[in-house]
This record gives structure tokens, sequence and C-alpha cells, in this order.
């Protein structure tokens, strides 16, 4: 009885082992590739974003460069990341960063009003694969 | 339509499980199910009470008078800080302490700590703590032990606690992902406020121990998990038993199944809304905002139903394997037979929650211990030095929080099953009929594995 659940324990073990070697190898292989240069652009009309909000992906390591256009004053935020950057009516701003952390984030433009932030408008989700 | 838009604790969410390692886990899962059920032992090894006293010194070092009065204090001080916080501070969701210090701390914390080192709940329970010094106080006024004026009715089981689970999510998931700005630190210190009074109120009422058995949604919610862990204290005396053998013994109330099945059927909710429900909750919106519902509301109402249908899902594919358990000859009745195995199922809650808050909660942390722990008001105070301190997102890889969550959902599988194995040896006695009925059990184990695989699987929309 005490051997068989021994020989059943370690048939488990062997088993997760094996499992995780494979995901390792599969994982591994899918990695590799120098980073790039990616530029998003995006557009605020009447405090609306132009074309609603996209899905736009980067890869872990690239370099990000986010433009915002917009007709009233708006602050660029790029969540987690947290970088955020005040952009007058009728300007153009941008905010360049290097995608360093992986994950889905959120970019928003926060209309300002009287200089403080009203609720957003999401501009875009941000996915950063590894 | 308004966008969902979360708690805004923390800036981040998971990339999906890439398909291949859906793949494989899935393959694992079947894999490991057969393997589950080729090494059938012939006698139940978890229904016999195995605790044992330890050390008598370290017993007496951590259990005793002072750190009971200690625990009990720091409960209902950090119950105060919570209030005070949510009432005082930011209404910036992500800048004050409450909403971070309730939704991941506690409710996320305390169930990691329960699994690891038993019901430390208890010890530390603010609810707890002022129904013992109210009792106490009555005794010493009126010299007589103190007595509840009403007897709890026993058909309610563990309704309430179930009830309060899905109140709970509903703060978080519901009410707070309405409000485009978040849930406000105040709500929480409000919805803290009338909880305290409802606990203590039904505490009065019934008696604290009753009522923390039964009605207490955390007493309850972190009590079953607490039953997966090796530590207990028993009598005042510190003893380990057996890992997962309190488990066996858990769903003796009445409907102590539903409490472990909203368990799983809130995360699941939770994970499904950005993915799999998103089209559907979209369109009921809309369609309840055409009828004339303010858009608020029409959200509100359709995350609602579709926040019950998960939970009713969750519900049905339990009680599908359970009844095809009944056509095995010797079988209890239906509900008694959904008793007997509710239990199986708190594996498979445990995995739910490292899975789809595994990554939340170690970036949590590191706003809650920096920051929010030195400017818990968020107006620039800095009582520890820590203020300045931020999340690192690079902090875990992708790959990382994937290898996590698929071997949660692995894990509690093969944990699962193994309480359902055991569970049968118990009732059916013969290991034909204990296997015969286990594939019933098998079926709902992979069904809540796989569906948790391709919740993980669905990208954000």
């Amino acid at each position: 009885m005490q051997s068989r659940k021994t020989a059943a324990v370690l048939g488990v073990l062997v088993l997760i082992a094996a499992v995780v070697v494979f995901i390792v190898l599969q994982g591994g292989s899918d990695s590799g590739g120098g980073s790039s240069n990616r530029s998003f652009a995006f557009e605020l009309a009447k405090g609306n974003a132009v074309g609603g909000s996209k899905d736009i992906s980067a890869t872990q390591g690239d370099r990000l460069t986010v433009t915002l256009h917009t007709d009233v004053p708006a602050e660029l935020h790029i969540h987690g990341y947290e970088l955020a950057k005040d952009i007058d009516a009728g300007q153009t701003g941008s905010i360049s960063f290097t995608a360093d952390a992986t994950g889905e984030f959120e970019i928003e433009a926060h209309h300002l009003v009287h200089g403080e932030e009203a609720p957003g408008v999401e501009l875009a989700q941000l996915a950063v694969n590894p | 339509m308004i966008p969902i838009a979360h708690a805004l604790l923390i800036g981040r969410r998971d990339l999906p499980i890439p398909e291949w390692l859906f793949a494989w886990a899935a393959a694992v899962v079947l894999v490991a199910s057969f393997f589950a059920l080729s090494m059938l032992w012939t006698k139940s090894r978890l229904e016999a009470d195995t605790w044992h006293p330890a050390s008598e010194r370290i017993s007496a070092l951590l259990v005793n008078r002072v750190t009971e009065l200690m625990t009990g204090l720091i409960g209902v001080a950090l119950l105060a800080v919570v209030l005070w916080a949510g009432a005082a501070g930011t209404q910036l969701p992500g800048l004050n302490f409450a909403p971070t210090f309730v939704f991941i701390t506690f409710w996320l914390g305390t169930v990691l700590v329960s699994v690891l080192f038993g019901d430390v709940f208890r010890a530390f329970n603010p609810w707890r703590a002022i129904g013992r010094a109210y009792g106490w106080g009555l005794h010493r006024l009126s010299g007589a032990p103190w007595r509840p004026p009403l007897r709890y009715p026993e058909r309610l089981g563990r309704w309430p606690a179930a009830l309060g689970l899905v109140a709970f999510a509903w703060l978080e998931l519901i009410y707070g992902a309405s409000n485009p700005a978040g849930l406000q630190p105040h709500d929480v210190a409000i919805a803290t406020a009338v909880y305290t009074g409802y606990a203590l109120a039904a505490m009065a009422l019934f008696g604290t121990e009753v009522w923390l058995e039964r009605g207490e949604t955390f007493s309850v919610y972190f009590g079953m998990f607490s039953r997966l862990a090796p530590p207990e204290v028993r009598r005042g005396r510190l003893g380990l038993r057996r890992a997962l053998a309190a488990a066996t013994h858990w769903a003796t109330e009445r409907a102590s199944v539903w409490v472990v099945v909203v368990a799983i059927g809130i995360t699941a909710f939770d994970g499904a809304q950005e993915g799999l429900l998103s089209g559907a909750i979209t369109s009921t919106t809309n369609a309840l905002g055409h009828v004339g519902l303010g858009t608020t509301l029409s959200f509100r109402v359709a995350e609602t139903f579709f926040l019950l249908v998960s939970v009713g899902a969750i519900g049905a594919i339990f009680w599908a394997g359970v009844v095809g358990m009944t056509s095995v000859r010797g079988s209890p009745a239906v509900g008694e037979l959904g008793r007997l195995f509710a239990h199986t199922l708190i594996p498979i809650a445990l995995a739910y929650l490292v899975a789809h808050y595994f990554s939340y909660f170690v970036f949590g942390q590191q706003a809650q211990f920096t920051y929010l722990l030195s400017d818990p008001l968020g107006n620039g105070s800095d009582y520890f030095g820590t203020s300045t301190g931020s999340i690192d997102y690079t902090a875990l890889s992708a790959a990382s929080i994937w290898y996590v969550q698929v071997g949660a959902l692995v894990c509690g599988h093969v944990t699962g099953l193994a309480l359902a194995h055991d569970r049968a040896i118990a009732i059916y006695g013969d290991p034909e009929q204990a296997s015969r009925s286990q594939r019933w059990m098998l079926v709902v184990m992979v069904c809540f594995t796989c569906l948790g695989l391709f919740l993980l699987s669905q990208s954000n929309q």
C-alpha cells in the first residue's frame, strides 16, 4: 500500500516536471527578436476619441511614441507606466517611453476643465507582449 | 455605452494566456485526471480527526490572553483606519488606503494567510472582538453569563454568508465599475460602516459564535479556506492536523454548498466580464438603455444579471455532477450528496482566486506597503518615509504570471479530485462503486478547470 502510494506520488511529480520542461522549452522558442520603434497617433475632437478606442500592441522592450492631437485642453495618460502630459487646445503632444513592463495598459485622455481632470476618454488598450 | 472602468486600483491587466499554453494545460488536466483515477487509494484518509497538540511552549507563546487581546485590537484599529481613510482621505481610489486595503490586502491576502496558517482571521476579526467585548461587558454588568435574545433559525444555515459574498462582489465589480472614476473611497467607508452595524446587530441577536460560524461573511469565507491548512487552535491549544483533512467537516451547515459556489462564481464573473461576457453585457446594457433605463442603471442591471448567471452556471455544473452520481447504487439523496461533496470545490475556489488575482495582488501590495502605508489619505503625509514608492510593473514577467495561473488551476483540479475520491470511499465503502461515482465528479472538475483556463485565454476587451 505504502509503496503504491509512493509510486503514484512519484508519477505525478515526474509528470509535472515533464510538463514544466515542455512549457519552458516551448516558451523559450517564442522569445527573441530585437526591439523596434513604434508610433501611435490619436486625435481628440470635441472631447471624443476619433475612431473610438483602439487595440494596439507592442513587444516588450520596444520604444513607443504616443501622440495626441486635441481640440480641447487634455491630459494624455498612460496607465501603469503612469506617464502623463498636459496638452493645450489645438496642440499636439507626445510621450515617448520604453515598454519594459508586460500586460495590458489603458491609454486615456483626461479632458482638463479649469486644470482639473475630468473622467477619461479611452484612446486605446495597449498590449505589451513578452 | 459606458466603458467598464474597473476599480482603477492598479493600472494594468494580465495578458491572456497564449494558445499553446492553453492547449498544454488542458492536456495536462486530462492526463492528470486519468492518472488520478488509476491511482485510487482504497481507504479513506482524510475523514478521521488527525489533530494533535503542538509543543506546549510554542502554543503558549502564540496563543494566550495577551496575543488574543492584541490581535483583536489590531483588527479593530485596521477597521478604524479604513473608515477614517475612506471618509477623510482623497477620493482618487488608487491613492486612498481604504479601497486597496479592503479589496486586495484584506480580501485576497487573508485567503493566502488562511491557506498557509489556518484560521488566523478569527484572531484578528474586528467584529468578533467587539462582539466578545460586548458579551463580556454585559456579563460584568448583570453578573450572569450573557445569553443572546434570539435563537438562530437553523434552516437559514450559511445563506447570509453566501449572500454577503454576492453583495461584496457586487460592490467591487459592479457598483465600482459603473462609476467612471472607479469605486469611491467614500463608498468603501459607508459600506464598511453598514456591514459593521449589520454584523454587530446580528451577533447581539443570535450570539457571537453562532453568527461567526454561519452569517459573518468573512469568517465563513476565510474559515472555509483555512480548512485546507494544518494548524488549528482547539480550546486555546495550538495543534496540527493533516492538510486538507479539516475540509471534510466544513460543509456541516446548510447552504455551505452555495458559499463555495458563489466564491467560484464571482471570480468567474470577474474574469468573464472583460472577455467572454463583455459583448453580451454591452448589448444587454444597450438594450436596457433603449427601453428607457439610464446608462448607469442599465449597466448595473446587465452586470448584476450576468453575475447571477455566472454563479448559477457554476452551481449547475456542480449539481449536474451530483445528480449524475445518484445513479450509482447506494447513493444518498441528491441534497445530502451535494452537501457531502461541497468541500471538494474549496481547492477550485482557491485556484480561481490565484489564477485571476495573483498579479493584481502582488502589484497591489507594492502600493499598499509603500505610498498607501505612509500616506493613507493621499494628502501628502509621509508617516514611514515610503510615500514616494511606486509599483514596479516589471517585477513579474508575463510568462511567470501565466505559469502561476495555469499551475494553480491544475493543482486545484488534482486536489479537488483527491478530496472527492476520499469522500466517495467513505460514502460507498466499495471501491468499485466509489470509482463509478467519481466519473461524475471528474467531469465536474474538468469542466471547472477548463472553464478557468478558457477565461484566462480570452483577451480583454
